[in-house]
Order: structure tokens, then sequence, then C-alpha cells
């Protein structure tokens, strides 16, 4: 033992020592002293030895995965450590941290600690990292308010984004009319900016020059557009209450059956009355059923242990997924399973052919270019309207392919799009070039 | 590699001690030197070659000062402590220095575009650069003896529980523990128990709060009013206290796992009554680096003028050594001129005038220098200061206050608040039998390390709507 050390011990020893001497008798406090040294010593042996287990069933789970866990779903691959060597000899400021994230991801309670703490978050507090709990709990994407935000609060951006969109339009637009076809846009509400009421105090407000809308206005006035007025459709669903259940879905940020039923006929009526011809009657629907959603973004986001799968109200007589009935059938890619983005697809993952009985009174061919957004309005039975229905996603395909490969004979190219992320989905134009 | 992160728990950590500890003794510091450079290693790569140099010269340099006299010594001295700084002005303050030339050369006219390379700042260079030249002043000033072995040094001078933020230590304190020390169960637990703690101010407290101080100094200036302002102000003074001195709990209680007794670092700075005790409690070791090494040889501890432009000398090189921009430089200067001002009222009235306003008005004279050292530049600092004081109002506000204060920070706040301010020294008066408020103090620091560790874990969460986004 060193000097200093032993210099420290002696004084506290003698500093102990002169107080038990004045408090009690001097063999009963030597025994007392005794006794809570060893019982110290025993608490301080079981302290480490605790951590010491902790740290250990840490490592060895992830060394060899002992429990198993449910994963969660990111949707993102995991962080990889590559080139370690170079990026430490080059002093590569992100290492540490990737070297972490690296184990992170690795780690073996990874899965039930994310949700335990995401639990602790939701019920002790219901509020979550991710998103904003809302009333009836409705669930907003928190990351969509500050996309938002940031695209609208300069002026500058504002009017370069806008710019940007519309000159896009404006190309897709030419492109098209020289071909003979129409443009549809039917932007849609995000779920943030038309349930404004459910959401929380502690959510952000937004912009009053909100990218979508300054886009609106002006997409309005074109002549040469079909411009689908979706925000208007759905409040007149919510005023008129014919929808049985809200037109979102509480854990995700689409539209449901009911969102697509209410602008549905709205695209129908549209191009009926460009066309100058009536509009084929809509599907009835009748006998509900609760259909469980199975995804749901914003639940997933919310990363807890027990399953949010919302129970929607829908009408049994719609087909899922995608079954062929007396009116038309459908012609699926085989990688197709309804709602999730596939990886890899042919240009259109469904067509949709009405059967040639009912032809004559259907409107012409049309191609709808959308993302995720649009998957609904196959539920609520848009397709009924139309002779085809030509089906391409935005996030497997872009534009230019799309509008190269439609068939002849196609007379509407319908845009269904989350307004909230207008930006995202108009840069693909960039590729639309002047027609050959 | 920072301590707080789940690959030093789990796999630095453990390793090293599952090595360290059946470790003959006198191999321990051949170990735990092997340990500092490789831990060092990990997270700057080949700077280590750095410390490698800085530990062999400064070994070489105290040798050489030793057997030196009079001015061969002061010149010999001198030269090492400019050996150290080099490195330090090199990486560190090469581009502030550059601009100021730049600026200077512009005022007069002349125009020479200079660019300094980006270089990556060496990890911990300001306290290691700092120990060294307390090492060497020490042995200059024959206050403490060299060592004779260069593992032993390379110890004191890379522990990599202490190498990347303190505390600075003076060789002196340590001296003996270099040499030799005990492993003991008492020891292991407590260092154990101080780790923990600081893992969860720095999980808990700081990065929770530190969201809240990271969302405010991001808006746009005319998105900034008065109370959000404040309340940036504030979760930034808690977040830099507690993200600091969470890091140096945890480095003096690994330094205990260890068998080293560190010195304190913080002791509740935001209940100082001034600012001259808010630095007798703040980052007490730099301070007392500038007080023993600066300070004192400028002759600032004689009541004298000179004493007044020492300190602020002191603070603006203070300021410095925080970081290299004019609002760091700014932020030393206001600390030492409100210092001056304690000064000459205590020497001029006898006593620094204290009472129930004292506490908050040194909090808030604190927060004010804090805001503006966290602001990007000075014109932002400048404007965050009129807000602040109600001179700028905003011109649009898309985030509410409550969009920062969700409940689950609240309860953060008020941890933060309680711990803060509250004279924890009254919580060891609580309890009962010593046996059973030590059960009960260990049993509450490893519900904080399982809490730490959880929350570690989510931080890493992060789920995306697609694949391809």
């Amino acid at each position: 033992m060193s000097p200093g050390v032993d210099a420290t011990y002696v004084a506290e020893a003698a500093n102990t020592a002169s107080l038990s001497v004045t408090a009690e008798p001097p063999g009963h406090a030597a025994r007392r002293s005794l006794a809570g040294r060893i019982s110290d010593k025993s608490i301080s042996i079981l302290y480490v030895a605790l951590v010491a287990c902790f740290l250990a069933v840490g490592i060895v789970q992830t060394l060899f995965p002992i429990w198993q866990f449910e994963p969660l779903d990111e949707r993102r691959e995991p962080t990889v450590l590559d080139d370690y060597l170079t990026r430490l000899a080059r002093h590569d400021p992100q290492l540490p941290a990737t070297l972490s994230g690296w184990f992170d991801d690795k780690f073996g309670f990874r899965a039930p600690f994310i949700r335990l703490y995401n639990e602790m978050e939701y019920r002790l507090f219901n509020v979550s990292a991710r998103e904003y709990i809302g009333e009836n709990d409705f669930l907003f994407e928190k990351r969509f308010f500050d996309y938002e935000i940031k695209n609208s609060r300069s002026a500058p951006v504002l009017e370069r984004n806008k710019g940007l969109i519309l000159t896009h339009l404006r190309n897709l637009n030419d492109y098209l009319a020289r071909r003979g076809i129409k443009l549809v846009i039917v932007p849609i509400p995000p779920k943030g900016d038309f349930y404004r009421e459910y959401l929380p105090i502690s959510a952000p407000r937004l912009p009053e020059r909100f990218l979508p809308y300054e886009v609106e206005v002006t997409l309005k006035n074109w002549t040469n557009v079909i411009y689908v007025d979706a925000n208007a459709a759905l409040r007149a669903a919510l005023d008129a209450k014919t929808a049985q259940a809200a037109l979102y879905y509480r854990s995700d940020p689409h539209l449901n059956f009911w969102g697509a039923l209410a602008i549905g006929p709205a695209i129908a009526n549209s191009i009926a009355a460009d066309a100058r011809i009536g509009m084929p009657p809509w599907r009835k629907f009748s006998d509900y059923y609760r259909w469980p959603y199975p995804a749901g973004s914003d639940q997933r986001f919310l990363g807890l242990f027990g399953s949010f799968t919302e129970n929607i109200l829908v009408p049994k007589n719609i087909e899922f997924p995608f079954a062929d009935t007396n009116l038309g059938y459908w012609e699926k890619d085989p990688n197709f399973h309804g709602f999730e983005a596939m990886n890899e697809s042919s240009i259109f993952e469904y067509v949709y052919h009405t059967r040639d009985i009912y032809l004559s009174d259907r409107l012409p061919p049309v191609v709808i270019y959308g993302d995720s957004f649009a998957d609904h309005f196959a539920l609520a039975g848009l397709q009924d309207e139309f002779a085809a229905v030509y089906r391409s996603r935005e996030n497997n395909r872009q534009l230019k392919e799309v509008v190269d490969a439609m068939p002849q004979g196609i007379k509407y190219f319908l845009l269904i799009f989350n307004e909230g992320t207008i930006d995202r989905f108009v840069y693909p134009l960039f590729d639309v070039g002047p027609t050959p | 590699m920072v301590f707080s992160s789940n690959i030093f728990l789990f796999v630095f950590l453990p390793s090293f001690l599952l090595l360290y500890v059946p470790t003959p003794r006198r191999y321990k510091n051949h170990l735990l030197l092997l340990a500092n450079l490789l831990f060092y290693a990990l997270g700057t790569g080949t700077y280590v070659l750095l410390l490698a140099i800085s530990v062999i010269a400064n070994y070489v340099f105290a040798r050489i000062i030793l057997q030196l006299a009079d001015r061969w010594k002061t010149y010999f001295f001198w030269l090492s402590v400019v050996f150290n700084l080099s490195f330090l002005v090199y990486y560190k303050y090469r581009a502030f220095l550059l601009g100021i030339s730049d600026s200077a050369l512009h005022f007069f006219g002349v125009d020479i575009p200079v660019t300094a390379p980006e270089l990556v700042l060496p990890l911990g260079i300001s306290f290691f650069t700092f120990q060294a030249i307390s090492y060497l002043a020490d042995v200059y000033l024959e206050q403490v003896e060299p060592t004779k072995s260069l593992v032993d040094f390379g110890t004191y001078h890379s522990l990599f529980p202490q190498l990347l933020a303190g505390p600075i230590v003076r060789y002196s304190e340590v001296a003996a523990q270099v040499v030799t020390r005990n492993l003991t169960w008492e020891g292991a637990a407590e260092g154990t128990y101080r780790f923990t703690l600081g893992l969860g101010k720095k999980l808990l407290i700081a990065n929770p709060i530190g969201s809240v101080s990271e969302a405010i100094f991001s808006l746009p200036q005319a998105e900034l009013g008065f109370v959000v302002a404040w309340l940036g102000a504030f979760s930034y003074g808690l977040q830099a206290y507690y993200d600091f001195a969470g890091y140096s709990d945890m480095a003096i209680g690994l330094g205990r796992i260890l068998g080293f007794k560190l010195p304190e670092n913080f002791n509740q700075p935001f209940r100082a009554q001034s600012i001259t005790e808010f630095w007798r409690r703040w980052h007490i070791t730099l301070f007392r680096w500038f007080r023993d090494y600066v300070f004192i040889p400028l002759g600032g501890s004689r009541p004298s003028v000179r004493s007044y432009f020492a300190l602020v000398f002191v603070f603006v090189l203070c300021g410095l050594w925080h970081g290299p921009t004019p609002n760091f430089v700014i932020w030393g200067a206001y600390q030492g001129v409100l210092m001056a001002i304690e000064r000459y009222v205590a020497i001029r009235y006898g006593r620094v005038q204290r009472g129930i306003w004292a506490m908050p008005l040194t909090f808030g004279l604190t927060v004010l220098g804090f805001a503006f050292i966290r602001c990007s530049d000075l014109s932002f600092g400048w404007h965050y200061l009129s807000v602040m004081v109600g001179i700028s109002r905003p011109e649009v506000v898309y985030y509410p206050i409550w969009y920062y204060l969700e409940a689950d920070k609240q309860f953060v706040y008020a941890v933060a608040i309680f711990f803060a301010w509250f004279p924890v020294e009254r919580l060891s008066a609580l309890g009962t039998a010593g046996g059973v408020r030590l059960a009960v103090k260990y049993a509450s620091a490893f519900v904080v390390m399982a809490l730490s560790v959880i929350s570690l874990s989510a931080s890493s969460f992060n789920p995306f709507i697609y694949f391809r986004f």
C-alpha cells in the first residue's frame, strides 16, 4: 500500500475510532463496527456481482442468443462497419458513432429494451419519441411536421419549391397532352393537416403559407388539367356524416376505405364531366364488419410490445385481396401483395380489366401513378368506373418509364399522392423531357 | 469510444477488467497503458501516435528538467511548454488564428487568401496537453519528483478514464497510486456506483434535455421568442452540467474501480451564490489549473489593479480553451469581468453581497453566458441575447412551448432541477442503519444502470416507412 493511501486510511480509521469511543462502550462499538464492515463488504460484493452478471448476460445474449425476441420492423439495413482501418487512418470523425451503431444493432437485448423504453414512455407519459399521440389515440408522425415546416418556413425556399413543382407538372402535362392524354391531379391532404383537431397541444402549427396550399391555389386555376379537390370531398363526407368511421387510420398515415370512398366518386365525376359522359353508378356497399388492418406505420414507429392492430369497419362485399368479380378481373404482378411497397416489380403492379359486357358505360382506360395513398381506392371500387386501370407505384418506378410504357388507348393519367410530400413526389418528373 | 455506449459497457470495459484484475501488480500498469492506447486508437486512429509522442516527450522533458539547473532549466521548461502547446495550437486554433490574421491583413488592404485544410481535432488534446504542462510545471517548481518509469508516466498521462474529458489530474494527486494501488470490493462497488451515477446523468438527464436545447438553438432567428429562448438557455445550462458532470462521475468511478482516487470536478455549481463561487464548483480541476499555472504566476493573487487584468486574461484564455470561436472569447471575457467586479466589491466592501437573490442572479448570469456560447456565431449570439432581454420578438412561431415540454421531458426537468439545487449531502443523512442505506443506494444505482442501458438502446431505434427511403 502506498504512503498516500496509508495516510488516508489511517486518518479515516482514527476519525471513526474517536467517534465510536465517545458514542458507545468500547467493546460494543468494536463488535458493531466489525459487523458493519462485514455487512458492507457483502453488500459491495453482491452489488458488483449483480452488475457483472448484467453485463455478462448482455454480451452472452449478443454472441449466443438464448432468448428469441421479435425483431423490430425498422425497414432499414443494419449499420455496416466497412473500411474500418482505412477510416481509422484518415480520422473519420463519424467512425466512433458508426462503431457504436454497428454494435447497437447487434446488441442481444436491443429489441426488448427499445420496446420496454417505448412502452414506459407511452404508458407513463402518453408520449412517444416519433409520434404525437392525439385524441382518440390518433397517431401522427412527428417527422411530417418538421418536414413541412422546413419546406415552408422560408419564403425563398417556398417559392423555389413551388416553382419546381409547377414546372415539373407543366412539363408532364405538355408531354401527355401531345399524346392526347389528360392529366388528373389528386393530392390527398395529410392526416396531420386534415385532422388537426385531434393533435395534442405539443404538436407544431403548420405554416399558413404551406407548400401544398400554395401549389393547390395555382393548380386550381389551370384549365388544361383536371384538379380533384380531395380535401373538399373529405370535408363534405365529414359534414354529411356519411362515413361509418374516421376517414384515416388512427395507427397509420393513410386514408382508409372511408376516405377513399369519399374521394373516389369525386375523381370519377370530374373525369366523366371532362369526357362529357355520365358517371357510371358507384358500387353499393352494405353489411359491415371489423377488418383488422395489419400495417400501420404510425404504430410501428411507437415500437411497443403489444400489437396495435386497428380494426376498421368495412363493408363485407369489398374484395380482399383484389379478387376477381363479375364486374372485372385483375392482372397482378406476382410480387404484388396489396398494400406493401415492393422492392422489384413490373412497371404496372396490377391492371384491372372491366368485363366486356360492362365496357360500354365505363369511363376510358386510365393510368394511376401514385404513392401508397392511391392504394385504398381499389377497395372503394374506383376501378369499376373505368374500362381499365393500370397502376404504377412511384417508389418503384420513375415516371418517365411509366409514361413510355403506357398502352394505347389511355385517355387519363391520374397522379394520386400524399400532398404533404408533394415535392418528393414530383422530383422524378425531372426526367420528363420534351417529346422526341 | 464514449463511456455511455453499449460497446464500451458490454465489450471494452468487461474485457479489460477480466484481464486487469488477475494481472500481477507489477504488470498492471503495462496492461493499463496498452488499454489506454487501444481505447484512444479505437476512437481516433493514428492520432494515438500523437498521444504516444506526448507520453515519451514529456517523460523525457521532465527527466531533463530534473537534471538541469537555473537558467537552462527555465529555458528548457518553457521549450517543453511550447512543444506541448504547439500541437494544441496546430490542431485546435490554426483555423481561428488564420482567420484573425486574414481579417487583420484585410483591414490593412492586403488580401492573401489562406485556406487551412480541414483537420479532425484529436480527442482530448486540450486535456492531456494541460495535464502534461501541469506535470512539467510541478517538476520545474520541484513540487513533485518525476517518475523514473516510462510505463508509470504513460499510465498517468494517458489514463483512459480521464483521458478525453478530464478531470485534469495533477501528478502529485495520484503519484502513489500510479506506483501501487489496491483493488478492493468496496472500491469496486463505490466505483461502479459512481460510474452508474454518471451514466444516468448523461443518458437519462443530459441527453433528453439536450434534445430540447438542440431544437431551440436550431430555430431560425425569426422564430425565437422570449420564453423559448430562456428555456433553451436554461436547458443548455442543465445539459452542459449533467453531461460534463456525468462524464466526470464516470471517469472518477472508473478510476476508483482501477484503484485510483481522481479529484472531484463538479460540486452542484448552480447552487453558487456568486460567479467566483460558481467557478469553484464548475470544472474545478480546470479552474484550479488556470489559478495555479496562470493566474498566480501573473500576480493575480495580490490585491492590485494588475490582479483584475490577470483575472480577465485568465478567463479569456479559459474561453479559448473551451472553443476557438469569438463567442467563447467574449464569454471568457464576460466571466472575467463579472469575477473582477465581484473581487472589487469584496475588497471594497469586505464581502460579496449574498441573499435570497444571490443564487438565482448568479444562475441567470451564468445562463446568459451559456446561451451565448451555444449559438453558432456572433450574430446569432447577439440576437439570442436580445430576445432573452426582450428587445427582439419573433415574427412567427410554429413550435409551441409544449412542443419542447412533453410530459416525459417535464419529469426529466423536475429530476434535473432537484439534483442540481437540492443539497444532496442531506440525502446521505436519510435512512437508518449503514448497511440498509448502502443496500438501498446500490439497488437504486442498479435500477439507474438498467434504465440507462435501456435508454441507450432506445436511442438507436430508427424506423423508416419504406426500405428505400
